[in-house]
């Protein structure tokens, strides 16, 4: 009975609540509330963990936002753009509004039709609550596929676990500050305040949340008193005491289950740091009652950075106030984090972020490529070579510099993870293409230098918003040995960048003789030379790579080699290095042989970078990566036409030399 | 060189027509082993792949292509190097880089030989406080006959897999020692498989003993999986007495007969008969103290696995850690950190050791460097030959 009584009180009041916060909302602000640069740059500093690890809040809502629609800005109704950062502080702070926003991006129609969504194209963003409309059948679908074995899911079954995922996560953020808003003492709680010595109905009507979880152990002994009192008859209670009655009693037990039903709802933002040093757990507002409870020990500094938390919402009104609680808040909590240790490289990451370096430097590097293909038209023009090379060696440092700020935030070598294989493999095959440039001056490598930017950093882009996921996330414990990421991972991703190189110089080669750009021998035998030159380059470090990563296969399994996808494509690449190399020795591939070789030698090194993580086997397959598949296919196709191209040319050439003779 | 079939001979192992063409064969059947994982599992395709001298790939329409296997490729190829090292390759200095590029690479391919032919692997699993001496494979099985009526309990006669592996339905084979009471006939084995109850088939074929049979299922993807099973009986020497019987590798105990081990008496002592995953003694004993997994906070992701083990050797005591990337290694013997089991019921933590005795552990590590050392010179040679002409272009 009492049970009952406990969780019926509480959904009234949340959906009363509802009405009255949307409404205000949307009332008093207008369309779309307002976020000034000040309120964001500080919010942004707010530390949260996430992940397992200690970032800015911008880090979180950019991930948050990236994973839910597959775009790190949000495009809502009337046109504009949200950033991420106010994206996630309309959410915090006006739930109801934000509901409204077309945020979850569903790819496959096949789900929108198992929900009975309308039918849309594919790639369809829906708003929180048309997917809150359709929740029981989410729910009773996931449910269902949930208990399937995860090898045996269908993609469909795969994307809507993900969609109910995302959906749970959203509308956890959309209730993180809920706790601050409800009403949790009425008039009949009030009531309690003679049971208690040091409070009247007034002060305890007046309490906030965060009072009333510091006050939980009070409530709780109260509880207890007054329980066994009852059963046990008044002896237990001292002379000035009144024993409470059975519907206070009940009152008394519902208030607490209340705070704990808010607390729950209140989880998404793990921003308290741990009080002692046996924890790394940061705690979210609903999180801190059991903290309370568990450690009986007061969190006083929690408790404070929960009361400042709690504040905000009511202060919307009022930027200045808003802000001078809010910088409160993010001192506090940096302070703690801080002494903890926990902020190696948080403002620089918040910097990293700000700066954008990939975003600008794949600007720069189409420009560049621009200016290069200018530059074939002007060969002679002195300043122009002197910009298209500035235009490319910019994007290039920028690059470098975006590495290496992402190793420092981190403490690791550049590659941790397949995202930033896509950073560092263009950034080698560009370094190396531009070395090649300062021996040679044949703005050949020049071009494809600006070339292979243009299309590294876009795959770069295009993963990181397909993937989802925070880019410096924590790696899992085999990952876990900085000596091992930085000599087998780093080598490896050499050899893929000089397979790339040596592709895209071939294709120089074969486009060139295709259409007759060039009638000059020794400008084909120095293309054919630079190829070989890149391929050897590359067996150097694909042959060292793979055996590195044996050794560490047998540091960590206890087998040098165990014909694992991943090994295998390493050693494709390594086998296909070789067959170049010895096929130029034994004279069975020439110039053309060895850039059509080289060609092919590209899509190997596809295959092994990601077409062997669409195997689903293995122990290597740590990057997920659905819809990859269909963009694989697409360069294997163009890289089969051009190597059928270059068939082209030898069958004119062997034509050509034959009518001669 | 003289025209001679010696000299032909020579001269083809020697060429560069067979290192690519053997290359080429490598490079497909890494391909098509690698594809084929995905259908058929890591072991099978090593052991139809990777291991064989020949086999016939069957691809996704039906079209049937025979190939020569990994192992047959890397002889034709160890060979090829030699030869063509000691014929082809004049000795200069300028090719000093290629020649320790190819004694690395053969190397490497002898290590490989020697993990292959001589290497054992296998698991340890221990308990908290629990220690051990033993571990045992991943994939190989034996028949164990044990004297448990001896003093020390423990006097075992191992009958090898390949006694036993290739007796398919109807075919028999009889293993003799001159200490048993009995012969051991042993017949139809699978590879996988589950003894059932007589009722719940329909059994009219096949065998029965003590109200079961041998049901035979298919090889599961990963071998570590299948639980092998065979029919088996014991024919007095004395009597010729025959008692039939079933051994399986699973754990499930079925009935007093078909139970695991099976226990009989014969010739005034108690024999254990069991299949078992075939195991090996180590010189020492390892206890596990206690097994730890770290998680990244908030999440549910491992960051760190490790065991604090006791080496214990005659009187001594050491006190370790195994963990990931950071195995144990003693008396030629390697244990890492291979994964862990959580008891539901008590939440204790087990901890698994993969076990490894590999003559050529470290040898891959020397060709590496070899094989560094020489790539390093040889591109060093060339890069400094190739700048030096492009200055002497440039300077024309």
């Amino acid at each position: 009975m009492i049970i009952r009584h406990r969780l019926i009180v509480i959904w009234p009041v949340l959906a009363l609540l509802g009405i009255l916060v949307g409404g205000s909302d949307a009332a008093a602000l207008g369309l779309r509330p307002h976020w000034s640069k000040e309120t964001l740059e500080l919010a942004s500093r707010l530390p949260i963990q996430d992940g397992g690890r200690i970032k800015p809040l911008s880090t979180f809502a950019r991930f948050e936002l990236v994973k839910f629609s597959g775009r790190s800005r949000l495009k809502i109704e009337d046109k504009t753009r949200l950033g991420s950062m106010e994206w996630l502080l309309n959410t915090l702070f006006y739930p109801d509004l934000t509901k409204d926003f077309k945020v979850i991006l569903i790819e496959n129609p096949a789900v929108m039709q198992m929900l009975g969504l309308p039918d849309e194209d594919p790639r369809t963003r829906f708003a929180l609550r048309e997917l809150e409309e359709v929740e029981p059948k989410l729910r009773q679908l996931a449910e269902s596929f949930f208990g399937i074995p995860e090898d045996d899911r269908s993609l469909e079954q795969k994307q809507l676990l993900n969609l109910f995922e995302s959906y749970l996560e959203l509308q956890s953020l959309t209730q993180a500050l809920e706790f601050a808003h409800i009403p949790l003492i009425g008039e009949r709680e009030a009531r309690l305040a003679r049971y208690m010595p040091e409070t009247n109905a007034e002060a305890l009507q007046a309490m906030s949340y965060s009072d009333l979880v510091s006050r939980l152990p009070l409530f709780t002994q109260l509880l207890v008193l007054h329980g066994s009192a009852l059963r046990a008859g008044e002896t237990m209670l001292s002379e000035n005491e009144e024993a409470m009655s059975i519907e206070d009693l009940q009152t008394l037990l519902a208030l607490l289950d209340n705070i704990e039903l808010v607390g729950k709802r209140s989880v998404a933002l793990s921003i308290f740091p741990p009080g002692g040093s046996e924890s790394e757990r940061y705690i979210s507002a609903g999180e801190m009652i059991l903290e309370v409870v568990s450690t009986e020990a007061f969190p006083q500094t929690g408790l404070t950075q929960l009361a400042l938390l709690e504040k905000l919402p009511h202060q919307l009104g009022d930027e200045k106030a808003f802000n001078h609680t809010l910088t409160r808040l993010v001192g506090s909590v940096t302070h703690a984090a801080r002494e903890r240790g926990d902020l190696w490289g948080f403002g620089l990451e918040i910097f990293f972020y700000k700066l954008k370096p990939f975003h600008y430097s794949l600007v720069l590097f189409i420009l560049g490529f621009i200016l290069v293909a200018c530059l074939w038209l002007f060969p002679n023009s002195r300043w122009l070579a002197r910009v298209a090379t500035g235009f490319i060696v910019t994007p290039t440092v920028l690059l470098i510099v975006g590495i290496t700020l992402r190793c420092i935030i981190r403490g690791r070598p550049p590659i941790t993870n397949l995202y930033e294989t896509t950073l560092f493999i263009p950034a080698v095959a560009i370094v190396v293409a531009l070395v090649i440039e300062w021996i040679n001056r044949k703005r050949i490598a020049l071009g494809v230098a600006a070339l292979l930017g243009m299309a590294g950093l876009f795959v770069a882009n295009n993963y990181e918003l397909t993937d989802g996921s925070d880019t410096m996330g924590q790696l899992i414990a085999v990952l876990n040995s900085n000596f091992w990421l930085s000599t087998h991972v780093t080598t490896i991703n050499i050899g893929y960048a000089a397979g790339f190189l040596a592709a895209a110089i071939g294709h120089v080669y074969i486009f060139a003789k295709l259409f007759g750009l060039s009638g000059n021998r020794e400008f084909y035998r120095m293309v054919s030379r630079m190829t070989y030159g890149v391929v050897c380059f590359g067996l150097l470090f694909s042959l060292v790579g793979t055996v590195l990563g044996g050794i560490w296969a047998n540091y960590s399994w206890g087998r040098f080699w165990g014909w694992d996808p991943k090994e295998n494509g390493a050693l494709l690449i390594v086998i296909w290095n070789l067959i170049i190399l010895h096929g130029r020795m034994g004279g069975y591939l020439r110039e053309l042989g060895i850039c059509m070789a080289a060609v092919f030698g590209g899509m190997v090194v596809a295959f092994s970078w990601w077409g062997v993580n669409l195997l689903g086997v293995g122990l290597h397959s740590y990057g997920f990566t659905s819809g990859v598949m269909g963009k694989l296919t697409l360069f294997w196709t163009a890289e089969t036409l051009v190597i059928l191209l270059g068939l082209i040319v030898y069958a004119r050439q062997r034509f050509l030399a034959r009518s001669h003779a | 060189m003289k025209k001679s079939p010696l000299n032909a001979l020579l001269r083809f192992f020697s060429s560069f027509g067979l290192a690519i063409v053997v290359l080429l064969f490598l490079f497909l059947l890494t391909l098509l082993g690698t594809l084929e994982q995905a259908r058929v599992g890591l072991y099978e395709v090593q052991d139809r792949y990777f291991s064989a001298f020949f086999l016939v790939h069957e691809f996704p329409n039906g079209l049937k292509l025979p190939l020569p296997g990994v192992y047959l490729l890397s002889v034709i190829l160890s060979i090829n190097l030699l030869v063509g090292m000691f014929v082809r390759m004049r000795p200069s200095w300028a090719k000093a880089g290629i020649y320790v590029i190819h004694v690395g690479i053969l190397f490497m391919l002898l290590a490989g030989l020697v993990t292959h032919h001589f290497a054992i692997e296998g698991q340890m699993t221990l308990a908290p406080d629990q220690s051990s001496s033993r571990f045992s494979s991943y994939h190989e099985w034996e028949l164990v006959v044990a004297d448990t009526s001896t003093a020390d309990h423990n006097k075992e006669y191992v009958v090898p897999e390949e006694l036993f592996a290739d007796l398919s339905r109807g075919q028999e084979r009889t293993i003799q020692s001159g200490d048993w009471p009995f012969d051991v006939v042993v017949g139809q084995y699978a590879r996988n498989g589950i003894p059932q109850p007589e009722r719940s088939a329909a059994t009219a074929k096949r065998k029965i003993v003590d109200g079961f049979f041998f049901e035979k299922l298919s090889p599961e993807k990963e071998n570590e999986r299948n639980l092998p099973g065979l029919y088996l009986a014991l024919r007095d020497k004395q009597s010729g007495e025959r008692r039939e019987a079933i051994l399986w590798g699973g754990s499930i105990r079925l009935s007093d007969h078909a139970s695991l081990p099976l226990t009989v008496e014969a010739g005034g002592k108690q024999w254990d008969l069991k299949l078992q995953r075939r195991t090996w003694t180590v010189p020492f004993t390892l206890k596990l103290n206690r097994f730890i997994r770290e998680l990244h906070p908030g999440t549910s992701m491992p960051r760190a696995f490790r065991s604090d083990v006791t080496k214990i050797e005659g009187e001594t005591r050491e006190d370790l850690t195994i963990k990931m990337n950071h195995p144990l290694r003693h008396k030629g013997l390697v244990f890492f950190q291979a994964s862990f089991f959580e008891n539901p019921r008590t939440g204790q933590m087990s901890s698994t050791f993969a076990v490894v005795r590999n003559p050529a552990d470290q040898w891959p590590l020397v060709a590496c460097i070899i094989i560094s050392v020489g790539l390093l010179t040889q591109f060093g040679i060339t890069l400094v030959r190739y700048l030096r002409s492009e200055r002497a272009r440039q300077a024309r």
